[in-house]
């Protein structure tokens, strides 16, 4: 206006100018010519004229340019109007401005078609309160008046504002344009209807910046609440079947933002609905180590990809470990996805079981399968790496001397290298309580270390780092209460302590450890049975070993070789029908069957039978075989003593000649002399007869020499077995009592028996050797009118016999020794007083033959003691060595 | 009259000794035989009241002879005793089952021969 204003004045100008131009070139043809003639004023006049007909000119091209100028921005202007008015036009949103008292001053299409008004009845005519329901304005302007920040409550609002458009104005001139924020108002319709929708509220503002009135922009949001509304709806019905599911149930806008959880889901992350609401996207709750998979998971349910329990591992809000298969899916409608639902199912104990289940029953099937340790544990280490997600495996075990432990098997995953770790573990001795294996030897229980490469304690963080191990768990392997292992597993993942696992894995050690123990005790058993294999097939003697039908389950080559039969004929037969076949006519007390059928052990001789008939004599020895108080068979051993037996023979005769060869001259000789010293063949001189008393006592000492240098021999060389009977102590005491009288009484020593009531098993012919034997030496050794008393002491398990003498008595020295061969306490005793030096020795083997024992004491200050002790019962091979012997001289002849 | 008794030994000496320590001891009347043949051809001719026998003879020794005394019907009854120098049990068992009226062992005490011959026979005491 103002630049049109401004053309016009010029043109005025310009038409004033044009016409006093004129009258002065009316002025000048008039008054200028002839110039002679002219006034002298023309000239001022002239040049005056031409003066101002250049600033005509001036002014001419001055207001050309400014007409031109304003007519080039005039187009400009119209073509911004235009545009405006296209956009006003085509634009979804209702626009529609207002001036402050509320009146209508713009109404775009999208208004007028939504509205239901034409541009031409809403501007001017209707006022912004018009087009609202009623109080819908104070009620929108009392929430914009609150969401004002305190210190901008007033600002400067133009005077002329209608009341009801105060809160809005002053909404918009505290923020700038940039800061305000949509709200929802529900618009009326000319019809009365009203309908919802987002408003974008500005300010419309004078040159000097004041609000001269309002334009606000705003969408229908009919479409959108219809659909949140049967969404709700849908919801609803539903609601009551998801509020009692189990199952974790999450309905989410396709941005991401959560619509419903139901209460199983807010308890799995253990916060209500509405932070489920105020949370910017689906895997927000989730932990950080699964979000980017949860992410992935919405995002690919949003482009219409069914997921279908897809595992996830999270913690719940108690912080424990929760496995869930996880179902998404999109609701899709013409316009696109609606909602994304999500289904959580919690199958952390199914899985648990599973997993228990399948890693035991692949564990004992290995250890059922496998021969070899190793292998089977470096399966189970395959096993266990496989089931847990675990890349590195070891198994450490502990030695022997339960010193150190170190590792025995180790386990890697295909793919990255895990060099480095295994060179560095392979490496290690570990004594106990030192690095991972030897806290959990140490502490005896499970350990986990989330991440090992921070962990102070644990030794092989750089090598972890190098090959990417970031969690290891580690259980101990036991056997009954000892720690013979420990299992470590190591994963490239982070994981967090998982009780249940470990739990598992302990189990699963319990089984490891037993397959270990039995592996250890087969592989002795192997080295047992070579070693058993070596020794049998390397002795000499026959071994056969019997089962508890008395049938040979064995037979080593020695004994197959001396039954003249394969080892393979023997196994099976009856073992006495083998020894003893029918030819050998043995009786029902045959030592060998006896022993069979009362499964007790037993040693002696017998004749066993070769597979042709013909017999050999052995000595044998059965062992019976108990398990768990039951016999199951017994161990036969037995040599064959032919060459012994013809050797014994030989010497048995060669010792029954000698005797005879010495006795029968010694026999003339002491005759000879007896008849002589004893006066009957004549007068002999004093002299004489002494001498000839002196020939008599050495001729006796002679034939006791014999006597019992034969007895001795035949008593340790066991070829006179005893015949032991039970007998009443005493009276073999008074037997011996009986026989040494005469010679005590020729002492003038008195002989003295306690009394006694015991019976005893033994040889009774023996026994009173020992007692004569022991009775003859204290009286030879006691003084006249001494006495010699025989004492009983009876205890459980034996009986102690002692002779007790006042005689001269033995050297500390000697108590030992005397019972030697010709070992006597002074060397010319046994010229003096007789003896041969052979008495006490025999006494010790009869007494040793008896399972007993014999001793000398001091008696006090003067005299000795002899003592010898008996034990209650002989054993069976004692007693059944007689029966052999006697079985044995029968068979051999 | 006077018990007769036969001596049947190979040994000379041991024969002269104990025939002696009987005929001085006890007074009896000794007949002597240098083998078992002898001793039975001796025993058939002077039926003895008793007989020594010696063991270890070559040819017929003791047992041969006594049994061979056993089954002649005028010497079955006399008894018997072996007097020998084998000592050992074995044989002392074998010479018990024989059915000798006793063993007596060498060597002998002359001057207590006659009596424990005597007592065994249960003769009269000397």
């Amino acid at each position: 206006m103002t630049r049109f204003n401004h053309t016009h004045t010029v043109t005025r100008a310009f038409v004033i100018a044009l016409a006093f131009s004129l009258v002065g070139a009316i002025i000048l043809a008039r008054f200028g010519s002839p110039p002679t003639q002219s006034h002298p004023w023309i000239f001022w006049f002239a040049a005056f004229w031409t003066l101002a007909q250049a600033l005509l000119v001036a002014i001419a091209i001055s207001s050309f340019s400014a007409a031109l100028r304003e007519r080039q921005g005039e187009r400009q202007l119209q073509r911004v109007a235009r545009l405006h008015q296209s956009i006003l036009d085509s634009a979804g949103p209702m626009m529609i401005a207002c001036d402050l008292s509320g009146r209508i001053s713009l109404f775009n299409p999208a208004a007028e078609r939504m509205l239901g008004y034409r541009t031409n009845d809403a501007l001017g005519k209707l006022t912004a309160a018009d087009l609202f329901p009623e109080s819908e304005m104070a009620r929108v302007g009392e929430q914009l008046a609150l969401s004002m920040p305190p210190f901008r409550t007033n600002p400067e609002v133009p005077a002329d504002t209608a009341p009801s458009l105060l809160p809005y104005v002053r909404y918009v001139a505290t923020f700038p344009a940039s800061r305000v924020r949509g709200f929802e108002m529900r618009y009326r319709r000319r019809d009365g209807s009203t309908f919802p929708a987002m408003v974008y509220l500005s300010a419309a503002r004078s040159s000097v910046g004041t609000v001269e009135g309002l334009v606000s922009i705003a969408v229908d949001l009919s479409a959108t609440r219809r659909a949140e509304h049967a969404l709700r709806e849908s919801e609803a019905r539903y609601r009551d079947l998801f509020d009692n599911s189990a199952e974790m149930i999450a309905t989410l806008s396709p941005r991401g933002r959560y619509l419903y959880v139901n209460p199983s889901w807010q308890a799995l992350f253990g916060m209500d609905s509405s932070q489920f609401e105020s949370l910017i996207g689906f895997e927000s709750p989730f932990p950080p180590e699964v979000q980017a998979e949860a992410a992935a998971l919405f995002h690919k349910a949003l482009h219409g990809v069914r997921v279908e329990h897809h595992p996830l591992r999270l913690q719940n809000s108690a912080g424990e470990n929760v496995e869930v298969e996880a179902s998404l899916s999109c609701r899709r409608e013409e316009s696109g996805p609606v909602s994304v639902r999500c289904i959580f199912r919690d199958v952390t104990q199914q899985n648990r079981r599973e997993r228990r289940l399948r890693i035991q029953l692949v564990v004992s099937q290995i250890i059922g399968e496998t021969t070899s340790m190793d292998e089977g544990l470096t399966r189970v280490l395959e096993a266990l790496c496989s089931t847990f997600s675990c890349e590195f495996a070891a198994l450490w075990s502990v030695d022997e001397t339960q010193h150190y432990i170190r590792p025995r098997i180790s386990w890697c995953a295909r793919g990255r290298s895990s060099e480095d770790f295994l060179y560095e573990t392979q490496a290690m001795v570990l004594s106990r309580g030192q690095g991972l294996p030897g806290s959990v030897w140490s502490l005896g229980k499970p350990c986990w270390i989330a991440d090992v490469r921070q962990h102070p304690a644990f030794l092989r963080r750089t090598a972890a780092r190098l090959n990417g191990y970031i969690s290891a768990w580690a259980v101990p392997v036991r056997v009954g209460n000892q720690v013979i292992a420990v299992v470590e597993c190591f994963s490239r993942q982070f994981m967090r302590e998982d009780p249940d696992l470990m739990a598992t894995v302990e189990t699963v050690c319990g089984s490891v450890g037993q397959f270990m123990a039995r592996a250890g005790q087969e592989a002795r058993v192997r080295h047992l049975d070579r070693q058993k294999a070596v020794i049998l097939n390397s002795v000499a003697d026959g071994i056969i070993g019997v089962d508890s039908a008395n049938r040979i389950a064995f037979a080593n080559p020695a004994a197959a070789r001396m039954m003249e039969r394969s080892e393979s004929e023997l196994i099976g037969c009856k073992v006495h029908e083998l020894l003893h076949p029918e030819v050998s006519g043995c009786e029902a007390n045959c030592l060998t069957r006896r022993a069979f059928q009362t499964a007790e052990g037993a040693s002696g001789q017998d004749v066993y039978f070769r597979g042709n008939g013909r017999s050999f004599p052995v000595e044998f020895s059965l062992m019976p075989m108990v398990e768990e108080g039951e016999p199951v068979g017994s161990v036969l051993s037995f040599r064959d003593i032919s060459q012994r037996y013809a050797l014994d023979h030989m010497k048995d005769e060669f010792i029954s000649t000698v005797s005879h060869e010495l006795r029968t001259p010694l026999t003339s000789i002491r005759g000879a002399l007896g008849l002589l010293s004893a006066g009957l063949l004549g007068e002999v001189s004093e002299k004489a007869t002494s001498l000839l008393r002196i020939a008599v006592a050495n001729s006796d000492r002679l034939v006791r020499l014999i006597n019992d240098i034969l007895d001795l021999e035949r008593m340790t060389s066991g070829r006179a077995p005893l015949a032991f009977r039970r007998i009443p102590l005493e009276e073999l005491l008074r037997q011996a009592i009986e026989t040494m009288q005469p010679m005590a009484e020729a002492e003038n020593v008195r002989l003295a028996c306690d009394p006694t009531s015991v019976f005893i098993e033994a040889d009774s012919d023996r026994l009173l050797q020992v007692m004569t034997n022991l009775l003859s030496n204290a009286i030879k050794f006691s003084p006249p009118r001494s006495s010699v008393r025989i004492a009983v002491v009876h205890a459980t398990d034996g009986v102690t016999i002692s002779v007790i003498d006042e005689g001269r008595g033995v050297p500390a020295d000697k108590l030992e020794s005397i019972f030697d061969r010709f070992q006597q306490v002074d060397a010319s005793d046994s010229r003096q007083k007789g003896g041969t030096g052979l008495g006490l020795a025999i006494c010790r083997t009869i007494v040793h033959q008896h399972g007993g024992r014999i001793w000398a004491e001091q008696n006090g200050s003067r005299g000795s003691i002899f003592r010898f002790y008996l034990p209650e019962r002989a054993s069976l091979s004692s007693l059944a060595e007689e029966a052999t012997q006697n079985q044995f001289e029968q068979k051999l002849g | 009259m006077p018990r007769r008794v036969l001596i049947i030994d190979d040994e000379e000496d041991i024969r002269e000794v104990a025939a002696l320590s009987l005929e001085t001891v006890a007074g009896w009347d000794v007949i002597v035989a240098g083998s078992g043949a002898a001793g039975i051809a001796k025993a058939r001719e002077n039926r003895p009241d008793a007989i020594l026998l010696d063991v270890m003879m070559p040819g017929m020794d003791g047992p041969t002879t006594f049994r061979e005394l056993r089954s002649l019907p005028e010497t079955a009854d006399i008894p018997v005793i072996l007097l020998t120098a084998k000592v050992q049990a074995a044989d002392q068992k074998r010479f018990s089952d024989l059915g000798v009226v006793k063993v007596m062992f060498k060597p002998f005490d002359p001057l207590v021969l006659a009596q424990e011959i005597a007592a065994t026979l249960g003769w009269p005491e000397i």
